[in-house]
């Protein structure tokens, strides 16, 4: 993502009150904090939820910006959060996850059932569209946030690091696991 | 280089991290191990379907949202304005 200088105009203005500027944030930013949320949580209502309770959060913690970070890395860490909390309150996936850590290795994650799955009959998505996100739904969470901001939010690995608060290192890890599940998956179904 | 050491420069490979002598060096085992070839080729397909076929498909939020997440947010000028 490129350092938006628009995006600095209205972030000031919308600090100071301006509603016409958040609207325009608002604008800007929520098919970006959808797609994030839709793919985390696979549910089109939730991730409406996510979109208007992440801007609800940044509109009363305005306060607590530091206008040296990019707004883009602040809003998709409030987004990301949000999605996490709610991956954590569906229990049986989340514990799974919970047990394993990076060190594990990934045989395990193949006991979830990565199928069960909403039908995406509205998208009218491509045969291999499905099979990725059908793979991608059945990642662990920790996994699935890296992987979203990666590939379908194009992220630098230095940014993702930034985003969810952890050092570069444990996102590159936590990169090649995901890559690597997913090899696991869509290996068999590509040749 | 042993096989372990290939998958993670292979990883380290796709994330552009290694230098050109490393990208020798791994090129060199790929071309000696043909399990680790075939590895590389799938992580390779998996990377490329990643990165094309998902950002095609980029969703939109119902323009109702803009709507809703505006109403619940008070109107900070006119109360300024107000006390001022």
């Amino acid at each position: 993502m490129v350092v938006n200088h628009f995006d600095t105009r209205l972030v000031k203005l919308a600090r100071k009150g301006d509603q016409g500027a958040f609207a325009e944030l608002v604008d800007l930013y929520k098919d970006k904090i959808f797609h994030l949320a839709y793919r985390m949580l696979s549910n089109r209502h939730e991730a409406e939820d996510i979109v208007q309770e992440t801007f609800l959060r940044v509109y009363k913690n305005w306060n607590r910006y530091d206008e040296k970070q990019k707004f883009s890395t602040w809003i998709y860490r409030i987004a990301t959060n949000l999605c996490i909390d709610r991956l954590r309150k569906r229990k049986p996936n989340y514990y799974l996850d919970a047990e394993m850590n990076d060190q594990d290795g990934l045989d395990g994650y193949s006991l979830i059932p990565g199928d069960e799955r909403t039908p995406e009959s509205e998208y009218l998505l491509s045969e291999t569209q499905q099979m990725i996100h059908q793979a991608i739904e059945g990642l662990p969470a920790k996994y699935k946030s890296v992987i979203i901001l990666r590939y379908l939010q194009e992220m630098s690995l230095q940014e993702i690091g930034e985003i969810l608060d952890m050092p570069v290192t444990t996102v590159k890890t936590r990169v090649h696991r995901g890559r690597e599940f997913l090899r696991k998956k869509l290996e068999p179904k590509m040749s | 280089m042993d096989c372990k050491q290939a998958s993670s420069l292979m990883h380290e490979y796709f994330d552009d991290d290694l230098t050109h002598e490393q990208v020798v060096e791994l090129k060199h085992h790929l071309q000696g191990c043909s399990v680790c070839s075939a590895r590389f080729q799938e992580l390779e397909q998996t990377e490329m379907v990643l990165f094309s076929t998902i950002r095609h498909k980029a969703l939109s939020a119902p323009d109702e949202l803009v709507d809703a997440i505006m109403s619940k947010i008070p109107n900070q000028r006119r109360q300024q304005a107000w006390v001022g």
